[in-house]
């Protein structure tokens, strides 16, 4: 099912030719977080590329600045969270010096996303039905009852059983698993050429997992879309993710196709974070582990931000604040222990 | 790990009802039956394992086990000792061997308290011993749990998740309990604390001999802490065995697709591969027949019509599965 997508070629970022830039280009990216007395920065001078059709799947933990980063290409960061620098450009328009209504237009019809808890992220008093026509008929300027049949099609095509029944039901009445599928119905109903996940599948039992993950590359197969998927989950990123990027403390540390990232990960903290997990097969006594916290990003350590946890850190990690290099075609670390 | 076979605590035909409130009021009132006879039984120094996704009653078979919640049916024995209905301070030795961590560190310890006070707290209820003694046992329970001395006067929000999940686990501690009834201690932590935290586990079984019942719905964490595994599936135990022969040969079909739906970090992008078709069915009312059978791939006509009981598996008594397909 994914043969069209393994034959696309490897990404070339900021490739000069209009055709060949990617559908998705984040540059230096910077988020804060200010108030009267302090400024956090929440994503640091954050650069990444997402091609049509490919699936990028974001991985870290809380704090690392992957919600956030979703949130400020869609433009709903809250204040105080503001871009503070950087440009995010997306089929050749830069999002972040758009006006909100230039930005309506292409949220939910270019880009669409799907949240972690479907229960709050739908409407409780509309019906299912109700909330998937409203965005056909925004964005398509379709009438009520070709929305509507839109809604059931759509439905259908998430596999929700009985659609025409189910087009009727208030989120509710609906299982964790179809509710989620409800919400990706209604990210879909605008045609999206990029769909951003935030972990969708953290809220659900593994076997109902297992379908969403199964959903997901069959919609991406049907509708050619890219994806960015954030996961804390490295099973799942495992499963869904052509190319993934590593967050930490608001910063890359690593990117690199899946395969590189799972099989040769360059990274101490990648690597880390690859042994740490429990897996099924094998019996340990002890799991490998990362010493120390994760940082809070308005308490960052000088440097590297993960210098104070590493195992090969220097001296001098605690001082010069590393840079994103490319050390293979295509791998991307944040370290400069890590040599090409 | 040589394990001593007589039970620390045992379940006899647990049955756990829920009143639901009546939608209309001419309607009748409708029951939810959250935990459905299930026998189960801990060793000294063992770990048992209970998964199954939300819903399934496993945490409500925990909180039984434990006498939060009065089991509508059945008895929990404690060393050979019915206490099912046991009141006051009758249930003292019980409540003192038996302890608790919760899922969610941030809604299990008081805001209000420093963390000191809070490991000590249980140690006041059960009157052990004077001041100094407690002091010394609280030092001794942060050490062992990875916690600095000098933090035990900080409050519960001036420490991270996992320290968090460790203050509650050094608050069990100090009545050195034999058993740690662990209701889904790390699904709330973050990767990299996870193993610690799991880590911190495996070394205190190892070095009190403590009995752990272990709730979870991660088969991978099963695979590192459990000595035995139990499956449920709306409320009923449908597979039980030792831990390598239920990850690596489950019976069920239940089990089989549990194991099959865990994603695998570096297995390379999905194939499409067999998943259960269509959601768990409403616990308020339970299909007849195989609670499992609307999901089954396997279900014949017997499934829908005869609920299984659990039965030796090839023969072997620690095997059990309730299938009718041996």
């Amino acid at each position: 099912m994914d043969s069209q997508r393994t034959t696309l070629k490897d990404p070339t970022p900021r490739s000069n030719t209009a055709n060949d830039r990617p559908l998705l280009d984040v540059r230096d990216l910077e988020i804060r977080f200010s108030n009267q007395k302090d400024t956090i920065p929440a994503v640091h001078r954050l650069s990444y590329q997402l091609e049509h059709g490919r699936t990028l799947g974001v991985v870290g933990e809380s704090g690392c600045g992957k919600t956030i980063t979703a949130l400020a290409i869609l433009g709903l960061l809250d204040p105080p969270g503001k871009i503070s620098g950087g440009e995010i450009w997306f089929e050749g328009q830069e999002l972040s010096s758009l006006t909100q209504n230039e930005l309506a237009k292409i949220r939910g019809a270019r880009i669409a996303m799907v949240f972690q808890e479907p229960m709050t992220a739908l409407n409780p008093v509309y019906t299912i039905g109700d909330q998937i026509s409203e965005v056909v008929v925004v964005h398509q300027n379709l009438s009520q009852s070709a929305a509507r049949s839109r809604a059931i099609e759509l439905l259908d095509l998430v596999c929700v059983p009985a659609p025409s029944k189910r087009v009727h039901d208030y989120p509710h009445q609906l299982s964790g698993g179809l509710r989620q599928r409800a919400m990706i119905a209604m990210a879909l109903a605008g045609e999206p050429t990029l769909l951003i996940a935030d972990e969708p599948t953290t809220a659900l039992d593994v076997t109902v997992q297992s379908q969403i993950l199964e959903l997901f590359l069959e919609i991406q197969s049907q509708f050619k879309m890219a994806i960015q998927f954030i996961s804390h989950d490295l099973g799942v990123i495992s499963e869904i993710a052509d190319e993934v990027l590593v967050l930490y403390g608001g910063r890359a540390v690593e990117r690199a196709s899946a395969t590189a990232i799972f099989d040769n990960p360059r990274h101490p903290y990648t690597k880390g974070l690859l042994a740490t997990v429990p897996r099924l097969g094998g019996y340990r006594r002890r799991l490998p582990t990362i010493p120390g916290q994760i940082p809070n990003v308005n308490n960052l350590p000088s440097g590297c931000p993960f210098h104070d946890r590493c195992s090969i850190a220097e001296p001098e990690c605690a001082e010069q604040e590393p840079t994103f290099d490319q050390v293979e075609t295509g791998h991307w670390v944040a370290c400069p222990k890590v040599q090409s | 790990m040589p394990l001593n076979e007589t039970p620390i605590l045992e379940l006899r035909q647990i049955v756990k009802r829920f009143r639901l409130p009546r939608r209309r009021l001419n309607r009748p009132t409708r029951v939810v039956h959250a935990v459905n006879k299930v026998n189960l039984s801990i060793n000294l120094g063992e770990t048992l394992a209970l998964v199954g996704e939300s819903g399934c009653g496993k945490t409500t078979l925990g909180r039984c086990a434990i006498r939060l919640y009065q089991p509508t049916e059945g008895s929990v024995l404690f060393r050979g000792i019915d206490v099912t209905e046991t009141r006051g301070i009758g249930l003292h030795p019980f409540r003192k061997s038996v302890q608790m961590v919760f899922q969610d560190p941030n809604s299990s310890l008081n805001p209000r308290m420093q963390a000191a006070s809070i490991i000590e707290e249980p140690m006041q209820i059960h009157q052990l011993g004077n001041r100094a003694f407690c002091r010394e046992r609280v030092a001794e329970a942060m050490d062992a749990v990875g916690l600095s001395r000098q933090f035990s006067n900080r409050y519960p929000h001036e420490f991270s998740g996992g320290e968090r999940q460790r203050i509650a686990i050094a608050r069990t501690l100090v009545l050195e309990p034999d058993l740690i009834i662990a209701d889904e201690p790390v699904s709330a932590l973050d990767v990299s604390i996870q193993s610690q935290v799991l880590n911190l586990f495996a070394e205190l079984r190892e070095q009190r001999g403590l009995a752990l019942l272990f709730i979870t719905h991660d088969l991978a964490v099963v695979n590192f802490i459990a000595d035995r595994v139990a499956v449920m599936y709306l409320g009923r135990i449908v597979e039980i065995a030792n831990r390598d022969v239920l990850l690596r040969e489950p019976h069920h079909p239940y089990s089989q697709a549990l194991r099959a739906a865990v994603p695998k970090p570096g297995a390379g992008k999905r194939q499409s591969r067999k998943v259960l078709v269509g959601s768990s069915p409403d616990p308020t009312s339970p299909p007849r027949g195989c609670p499992f059978h609307p999901l089954c791939p396997k279900a014949q006509t017997i499934c829908k019509e005869i609920e299984p009981v659990l039965e030796s598996v090839g023969g072997n008594v620690n095997h059990q599965a309730a299938c009718h397909f041996k």
